[in-house]
């Protein structure tokens, strides 16, 4: 399937793009980056990596992506298979990476422990000199502080939904679990963030 | 009655526990529905200042990556560079191998080719007599006409006709068997005499081969070694005298030991004829004479062979 370079606008579904890629339409893919760059960028990002670390993962989702063109089948949504790509990819830099984050990283899921990183992630923003009480800046930093200390599963399940927007059953096929789960650890990602947002909002 | 109560208090129970089940996940959904009002109306006010994006570097990177591996994907695939050194290398090996069986047969000895053939006919003769000799007459005629009421008997409506004949009459029965014997005994006998003439006649290898076993067979006869006394020698030596150059006959040395001479006498286009001569009544002498050189029998260089008889 080759497309014209004029028919690659927001017409086309990403299933199509991608296929045209396979197929040898360079230009398919531009628009595909083009159209989920920015969500697999702050996938990264929000999970409390830097800047540097969350661009070299993208590169590695990409070029994996890239790699797998001939192997990807149309049944399969797109941004199913592009997130799935990229948790892999991040679960990978996890193994990598130090003890200390692979500790996080298995989920540990003791009530204490979290709480108490809690406390602490609150003390440090309440230490942070502050020209305005509660300035999006503030607002913007504490929700990604606070997401970047939830446990990495409710972490996980939270920005699939709420930054990429997938539904529970998407959610669920991605990260290879059952859907209850997935709901649980929402829940449970939910309200912990309410918790810990809770004195920023009016 | 007391049950009755029982399962009414069961089931009051029950419906009460429900109620509390509903109850608690009403409320959990309206609690997670708030949980989600709360991050959303979070999420909108932070969104707009949040417009993080991969650097434009980082752009370009994944953009040539993708557009590089569509390029070199696109390119026509190098053929390995062992194709066309493989094929020669087979066809080096299939030639070199075919020339060495061929020189191996070449290098076979013709007299040991000539052993291998006879061996080869003989034992054909064998197989063909052995098989003519495995049954004797008698016996095949008996087997043949055993199978062949076998077979009758088998067949349903020779079985009933022989029910009902054995009913009506015995001894008609024995009759029929006894003349269809004779009749399958005729015929068999004919068969197998035509069956085995064809055979013979039908293999020219086998007929060529037997041939070739009675002319060595002659030839074995003809190569007797003789021996050659002084008188036979003293005709041989006036004869040659009166015969001509060209049809003159030749001696040729064949084997010599301690005692004796063994000599090749022939003419032109003719068996030699083998003769001994003791060493002590003949001496032989090998003169290489131009003239006799020259001529050749059967491709064998040729010498005089001056016969001397010791005795004169």
């Amino acid at each position: 399937m080759v497309l014209p370079a004029e028919n690659l606008n927001q017409s086309v579904t990403d299933e199509a793009l991608m296929l045209a890629y396979a197929k040898g339409t360079a230009s398919a893919f531009d628009s595909l980056y083009q159209r989920h760059k920015q969500v697999v960028f702050r996938f990264f990002v929000k999970q409390g990596l830097s800047i540097a670390i969350a661009e070299e993962l993208c590169h590695d989702t990409w070029l994996k992506l890239i790699n797998a063109r001939e192997k990807y089948q149309q049944q399969a949504l797109f941004r199913t298979y592009l997130f799935t790509i990229a948790r892999n990819t991040l679960l990978d830099h996890y193994k990598k990476k130090s003890t200390k984050n692979e500790d996080n990283f298995t989920a540990n899921d003791d009530a204490n422990s979290e709480n108490r990183c809690n406390d602490d992630l609150t003390e440090t923003i309440a230490t942070q000199p502050l020209c305005e009480q509660h300035s999006k800046k503030q607002m913007q930093l504490a929700l990604s502080l606070n997401i970047a200390a939830l446990p990495n599963a409710q972490r996980e399940v939270f920005l699939l939904k709420q930054e990429s927007g997938f539904s529970i059953e998407q959610i669920a096929k991605i990260t290879a679990q059952h859907q209850e789960k997935v709901k649980s650890s929402w829940r449970y990602a939910l309200q912990r963030l309410r918790k810990g947002l809770q004195h920023y909002v009016k | 009655m007391p049950c009755n109560v029982y399962v009414r208090g069961y089931s009051i129970m029950s419906n009460k526990h429900t109620d509390n089940k509903d109850k608690q996940t009403q409320t959990l959904t309206m609690q997670q529905q708030s949980d989600e009002a709360f991050i959303n109306e979070l999420y909108d006010e932070v969104s707009q200042e949040d417009q993080s994006q991969p650097s434009e570097l980082l752009d370009k990177r994944i953009i040539s990556a993708a557009h590089q591996a569509i390029n070199t994907s696109n390119r026509p695939k190098r053929k390995s560079h062992f194709t066309w050194y493989s094929k020669l290398a087979t066809a080096a090996s299939v030639t070199l191998v075919i020339s060495l069986v061929s020189l191996q047969q070449d290098n076979i000895p013709s007299n040991e080719r000539a052993d291998i053939m006879l061996n080869k006919g003989a034992t054909l003769q064998e197989s063909i007599k052995s098989e003519l000799e495995k049954v004797p007459f008698s016996d095949e005629k008996t087997m043949t006409a055993e199978l062949d009421f076998q077979e009758q008997a088998n067949s349903p409506a020779i079985s009933t006709q022989l029910a009902s004949t054995i009913a009506n009459d015995t001894k008609l029965v024995t009759n029929e068997r006894v003349s269809r014997t004779m009749q399958y005994e005729n015929k068999t006998m004919l068969s197998k005499q035509k069956s085995a003439k064809r055979m013979i006649a039908s293999s020219p290898i086998n007929m060529a081969l037997i041939e070739k076993v009675k002319q060595e067979e002659v030839s074995k006869k003809n190569h007797k070694i003789i021996v050659l006394s002084i008188k036979q020698f003293q005709q041989f030596t006036l004869s040659n005298k009166s015969l001509s150059t060209e049809n003159q006959w030749l001696w040729s040395l064949s084997s010599e030991s301690n005692m004796e001479y063994i000599i090749d006498i022939f003419q032109n286009n003719q068996l030699p004829l083998r003769y001994r001569l003791g060493k002590t009544t003949f001496k032989i002498i090998d003169t290489l004479e131009p003239e006799i050189t020259n001529f050749s029998l059967k491709n064998k260089a040729l010498s005089r062979v001056v016969i001397l008889n010791t005795n004169n």
